[in-house]
């Protein structure tokens, strides 16, 4: 259940041969992200500055999952 | 030299101290109500798309919906009404997450990790922005402590009740101490806390002054719709259930270790006991 928010479609997902795609569909939300924030940064202003901060809660998540598709790549080419 | 200014307790928001526009959201006139309606039929679409259709079309779908809480709440909305949308935003974020994740090389138990710190990172930044206290979030034991012992244990009715629906397969090779306790660990932390922290912590926190009694049904029903990937109706509507049921523990506890202990036993039960039976 209840797990499994987290769980719930991805075992169907990441078993199947698009997981690849899936993983680029996500970088390609993080590039939205980064790049709604640096045109915040850009922009500057109370309300930008502060939408920086907020798109912030979407960027270090995916950024993290990024780095580990990127590690994951790395090991699987040094093997 | 000058001394580093100590962080703020919270980062104010835009607009926070004047008036909200949404001070009374349910007041005729106002969209939000029409909004939240949409946010909630958006992420469950995405969910549906995502399981049955096409994945990476949900998970745009998702990514729009980010994208559009987000801009909504630092743009258009203020006070209260600003806070639920940020927090509303990890909804869409926990399954862009869990999908972009490279988990297929890695054993079953340590996705929930792998995908739940992120997420704790997600939900310690939004608890930073919105300025919620440890209290308002329930991370306390509450002034009713000893209710906190039979929700916990309920935790493993409702792992036999979702046992008998979904049958899944267990995390772990056979049932031992030695074999049940990692996976023991990380469900409790990740799926346990993190997810009541999310959901019964952040989002109904947010959802209390804006929605009133009708936030913990809300939230209730975002919980339920993130798990259509189950393609299973009636463990949406256990899971809707079960959801209900633990905020109003919340509600009136006061406090996320019941009802976190609950989840975690649950799926503890769910995924290391039951199938051993």
């Amino acid at each position: 259940m209840i797990c499994t928010v987290t769980t719930s479609t991805i075992a169907i997902v990441t078993s199947a041969a698009l997981a690849g795609s899936v993983v680029l569909t996500g970088i390609l939300v993080l590039l939205a992200l980064l790049a709604g924030r640096e045109l915040s940064c850009a922009a500057g202003g109370g309300r930008f500055r502060k939408l920086g901060q907020v798109l912030d809660i979407g960027i270090l998540p995916l950024t993290m999952a990024f780095m580990l598709v990127v590690l994951v790549g790395v090991t699987k080419i040094l093997r | 030299m000058r001394k580093p200014e100590p962080l703020p307790a919270h980062l104010p928001l835009p607009g926070e101290g004047q008036p909200d526009e949404y001070a009374s959201p349910l007041a005729p006139g106002s969209n939000l109500p029409r909004l939240l309606l949409l946010f909630l039929l958006g992420v469950a679409a995405a969910e549906w798309v995502t399981a049955y259709l096409h994945p990476q079309a949900g998970l745009l779908i998702h990514g729009a919906l980010l994208l559009f809480v987000f801009l909504h709440a630092t743009f258009r909305l203020q006070g209260p009404a600003q806070k639920l949308m940020i927090t509303l935003g990890l909804a869409p974020l926990i399954r862009l997450v869990s999908l972009s994740m490279p988990l297929a090389g890695f054993q079953l138990t340590y996705w929930y990790a792998l995908i739940g710190f992120p997420l704790l990172v997600s939900a310690y930044l939004a608890w930073r922005l919105t300025g919620f206290r440890r209290e308002d979030l329930g991370l306390a034991l509450g002034s009713q402590w000893p209710l906190q012992i039979p929700v916990a244990l309920s935790g493993l009715g409702l792992g036999y009740l979702e046992y008998q629906i979904l049958e899944p397969q267990p995390l772990v090779q056979g049932f031992s101490l030695a074999q049940a306790w990692l996976p023991a660990a990380v469900l409790l932390v990740f799926s346990g806390f993190l997810e009541e922290f999310i959901f019964r912590g952040l989002m109904q926190a947010a959802a209390a002054p804006v929605l009133k009694r009708l936030g913990v049904v809300y939230v209730s029903l975002l919980f339920a719709a993130l798990h259509i990937g189950y393609m299973s109706a009636l463990d949406l509507a256990f899971v809707f259930l079960v959801g209900l049921f633990f905020a109003l523990v919340v509600a009136r506890t006061r406090s996320l270790v019941g009802v976190s202990l609950a989840h975690a036993l649950t799926n503890i039960a769910l995924f290391l006991i039951l199938p051993f039976l």
